[in-house]
């Protein structure tokens, strides 16, 4: 029953988070530029960034205060959600941006920007449906990564507690630190050169993997997550492999490919996955490692656990039963602290494995060298990953309250 | 503190003038000044500490000393732009395909493509003749270019059926009495050898790619101590690693310090004010901080920057465009980064405040702003202090990642800047290798990932080791 009372009250503390981020956003937003700021900057008609001026782009604000030649004229706004018009009440535009950003209209994807360009199938679309196509493969590079972590940051950490400042401390140490140094760049980068340079890039897995009959080993193919079209017999492309964008029961890469039979593509799906999933891995490690360690040295030191030694319990009990579970509150919570991080991870690794997933989508929306920016995708994405490092805080929290009575009785 | 006035019209009863203890004849030694005694008496004996502390004053000796070198972004330190052209020349007529060439200058340069580009130095005209392409004409098969002041294009057309035209003598005539400038860094055809001092020849492919001229042997640097980056396929220029490292060394420790000394200062002073007074003021900073938490960082740094570079074009508050995102930078990751602190800080403030001399100070009648700021404030700092330097290392590589994501946070994109470089040079390299390997030249430039990772990578990690010495200095509870 209490525990009860503590969800719901940990759930109210959510709201004011929420708001208070969206308000943020909905400021950003508002501080685009507007058309006659734009004018004063670079002069009319604007020469320096003629993408700036698509009279093509569709629109969706209508602003009567300008003359109709030049409505809508700026596509920063037209795959906004609701940005504020000039002599708009501040106070409705806000709540219309709210009601918006939980309604999931987030507004739309340019059809110039690289983004758009380089998929031409999202051009258009509306944001959360692009970010629905792609957040179910990020989603499981997320589960991969998140049980790599799990499964070698405590084991380690509770062992170089326990052999304090031995080889195992030291060596993980370093690993800790070289993970915290590293760039996610560089590691994912000198991986894929590693693995090129030792294998070839025509060796015969990444040529011919096993279910594929035909077609030339292509780089997209060797990092991607699916094979190039030609790899299925007789061009024989299943529909719901479309270019990257999945159209699927479920959405979930390896779970389709199991639906529709094909076993050695799910596996093979987890397979590519193994190189981003330890990159990502890698950081967060440790992080994790390191107060993993912290922890049970502080619990080791404390009484109960000298009783229990005291009494004759075995060391691997202790060390296991009295001393782990309770350094596993410090796991749980700093799992919580570093998910934003970890998450934050995901851009670039997609970006270096070419892995379709929201990270990618993401990194080509802010590329701005060729084409403008697609803020539509940038806000949303922004607000998709802020609710789910809300959400994930608040399952954390509520783990913490089931580990830790004192927290839900304090 | 307010006397009574009927105690103290009543002198000499009971015991109220003890006699004073004399001064000791040395100083009172400041117990805080101890504290920093022992913390550096635990991290002397911390060799990996030391090291990383060593490593740190270097770099920003380093620094100091690059603030005083040229800033070499857009292409050449040396040869300045002011002192090289770009003369192209551009041809028609002839199938795709087939290979032609130009000599100027002695120098011969041959493609198969349309355009020929040569960098000279401006000054002098320089003859120019166009090799013998078989069944074809050349009009003008030779001629002079006046190289002054703006790039140069020259048209050649070439006309099927004509003369065998341009003597074959013509790479031997070398005409005018100019030379290839000679600086330490220098433009050249693509894939033909300089005759020049300090030149350097690059492989026919991969233009601009220059493996570094250190060795260690006798050390000596030479003119590319870490080699080149190639600004661009297409074009010879390329762009010095060293100078980029060195003025980085600036730019990224600055930027570095200023956010993680700012970030922490904003959460010492909120997390100190949430920790003391509790009650309202804790829940509505705490529930700012869960905010900020929220916002992905590198999301929100790119949405600051972009929404005010593209307001601004020209830099706000009168300073220049380079300036403006810098600034942007450092505050966008500020903004960011303080709740960290703050939360640090709160969680420390609240052990601190319930200490006894929290409590001696309290009753000898201290006001909240000098018990916050002279004892509450002093005693929370050690953990934010392990933070900051665990931070600081960050920084470089999180702006990296933002170049690396193609996001342009520099009015130019060669800025130099540790993160910017490693990130360019590390696409560069992944560009490279896929290109493969053409007409047997095969070079993958390891110099341009290595050297700028190198130097994140040993920022990173020697800040490690302090921030690592630190806690087991300053918590006495690990010494144990």
């Amino acid at each position: 029953m209490r525990m009860w009372i503590y969800i719901v009250r940990r759930m109210i503390l959510l709201v004011p988070i929420i708001i208070g981020v969206m308000t943020i956003t909905f400021v950003l937003v508002n501080a685009l530029p507007s058309y006659d700021h734009l004018v004063a900057v670079y002069g009319d008609p604007p020469r320096q960034r003629p993408w700036l001026y698509d009279p093509t782009v569709a629109c969706n604000l209508l602003n009567s205060s300008m003359p109709a030649d030049k409505q809508c004229v700026n596509p920063y706004y037209h795959n906004l959600a609701a940005p504020l018009g000039i002599g708009e009440n501040p106070v409705t535009a806000w709540s219309q941006y709210m009601y918006r950003s939980l309604t999931f209209q987030w507004g739309t994807v340019s059809n110039d920007s690289t983004a758009g360009k380089t998929v031409p199938l999202i051009q258009g679309q509306e944001v959360t449906t692009v970010l629905a196509w792609y957040l179910p493969y990020t989603l499981e590079l997320a589960i991969f990564a998140l049980i790599i972590i799990l499964l070698i940051a405590i084991p380690l950490g509770n062992l170089s507690a326990v052999y304090r400042n031995r080889p195992v401390d030291q060596a993980s140490r370093v690993m800790s630190f070289s993970g915290y140094a590293l760039p996610s760049f560089l590691l994912g980068s000198l991986l894929i050169l590693g693995f090129v340079l030792l294998l070839g890039s025509g060796h015969s897995y990444y040529a011919h993997p096993p279910w594929c009959t035909s077609g030339e080993p292509t780089y997209n193919e060797f990092t991607g997550s699916w094979p190039v079209q030609a790899c299925f017999a007789g061009g024989n492309y299943p529909s719901w492999l479309n270019q990257g964008v999945v159209t699927s029961p479920t959405g979930f890469p390896t779970v389709d490919a199991a639906i529709h039979g094909q076993y050695w593509l799910s596996l093979d799906t987890l397979a590519r996955m193994i190189l981003p999933a330890l990159v990502i891995a890698f950081g967060s490690i440790a992080i994790l490692l390191r107060f993993v360690r912290n922890s049970m040295l502080e619990v080791m030191n404390l009484d109960f656990v000298r009783t229990a030694r005291a009494k004759g319990v075995p060391e691997s009990v202790v060390v296991k039963r009295h001393a782990g579970r309770n350094s596993l509150n410090v796991t749980v919570t700093v799992l919580g602290l570093t998910f934003a991080f970890f998450i934050g991870g995901f851009p670039i690794i997609e970006d270096v494995f070419h892995l379709n997933g929201i990270g990618y989508i993401l990194a080509l929306s802010i590329q701005q060298t060729q084409a403008p920016l697609d803020f539509g995708l940038i806000f949303g994405s922004t607000l998709l990953f802020t609710y789910v490092v809300v959400i994930a805080n608040c399952v954390v929290d509520v783990t913490y309250a089931l580990l830790d009575p004192r927290v839900r009785l304090g | 503190m307010a006397t009574d006035p009927s105690t103290a019209a009543a002198p000499l009863t009971g015991s109220p003038t003890e006699p004073v203890p004399p001064a000791p004849s040395g100083r009172r030694p400041n117990p805080r000044l101890e504290q920093y005694k022992r913390t550096w008496f635990f991290l002397r004996r911390n060799t990996l500490a030391l090291i990383g502390l060593g490593i740190i004053v270097m770099l920003v000796l380093i620094a100091l000393y690059a603030i005083t070198q040229p800033i070499p972004w857009n292409g050449l330190p040396e040869c300045t732009a002011s002192n090289n052209q770009v003369v192209k020349f551009t041809e028609t007529g002839l199938p795709g395909g087939t290979s032609w060439s130009i000599t100027i200058n002695g120098v011969t340069s041959s493609t198969s493509g349309n355009n020929v580009t040569f960098s000279l130095a401006s000054g002098p005209a320089y003859k120019f003749t166009v090799g013998n392409v078989t069944g074809y004409h050349a009009s003008p098969a030779s001629g002079t270019v006046n190289v002054a002041g703006a790039p140069i294009t020259e048209k050649i057309t070439f006309i099927a059926g004509g003369a065998v035209s341009g003597s074959s003598s013509g790479a031997a005539s070398p005409g005018s009495s100019a030379s290839l400038p000679s600086c330490s860094v220098c433009t050249y055809p693509v894939g033909t050898p300089v005759p020049g001092p300090n030149c350097y020849q690059t492989p026919k492919n991969v233009p601009g790619v220059i493996a570094p001229t250190v060795s260690l042997h006798p050390l000596t640097l030479g003119a590319l101590p870490m080699g080149s980056l190639a600004l661009q396929p297409d074009i010879p220029y390329f762009y010095n690693v060293y100078n980029g490292m060195l003025r980085g060394t600036d730019y990224s420790l600055l930027i570095s310090f200023a956010i993680v000394i700012v970030g922490a200062f904003v959460g010492l002073f909120l997390g100190a004010v949430s920790g003391f007074f509790g009650g309202a003021v804790d829940e509505t900073i705490m529930r700012l901080v869960d905010i900020f938490l929220s916002i992905p960082q590198l999301l929100f740094v790119i949405i600051v920057i972009a929404v005010v570079s593209t307001t601004y074009p020209g830099g706000l508050f009168g300073l220049s465009d380079l300036d403006t995102r810098v600034l942007l930078l450092i505050s966008a990751f500020m903004i960011v980064w303080w709740p960290y602190y703050a939360r640090i800080v709160r969680g420390q403030v609240l052990v601190v405040r319930e200490q006894k001399y929290v409590e001696a100070a309290r009753a000898s009648g201290a006001g909240k702003g000098r018990i916050v700021m002279k004892h509450i404030v002093p005693n929370s700092m050690y953990p934010v202090f392990i933070q900051m330097s665990l931070d600081v290392g960050a920084i470089p590589i999180l702006i990296g990642t933002l170049v690396f994501l193609g996001f342009t946070i520099w009015p130019t994109p060669y800025f130099p800047e540790w993160g910017t470089i490693a990130a360019f040079g590390t696409s560069d390299v992944i560009g490279q290798f896929l290109i493969g390997c053409e007409a047997g030249i095969c070079v993958i430039p390891w110099w341009q990932m290595v050297f700028p990772g190198l130097a994140l990578f040993l920022f990173a990690i020697s800040v490690n080791f302090l921030s690592d010495g630190l806690r087991d200095a300053l918590d006495p509870r690990l010494r144990r």
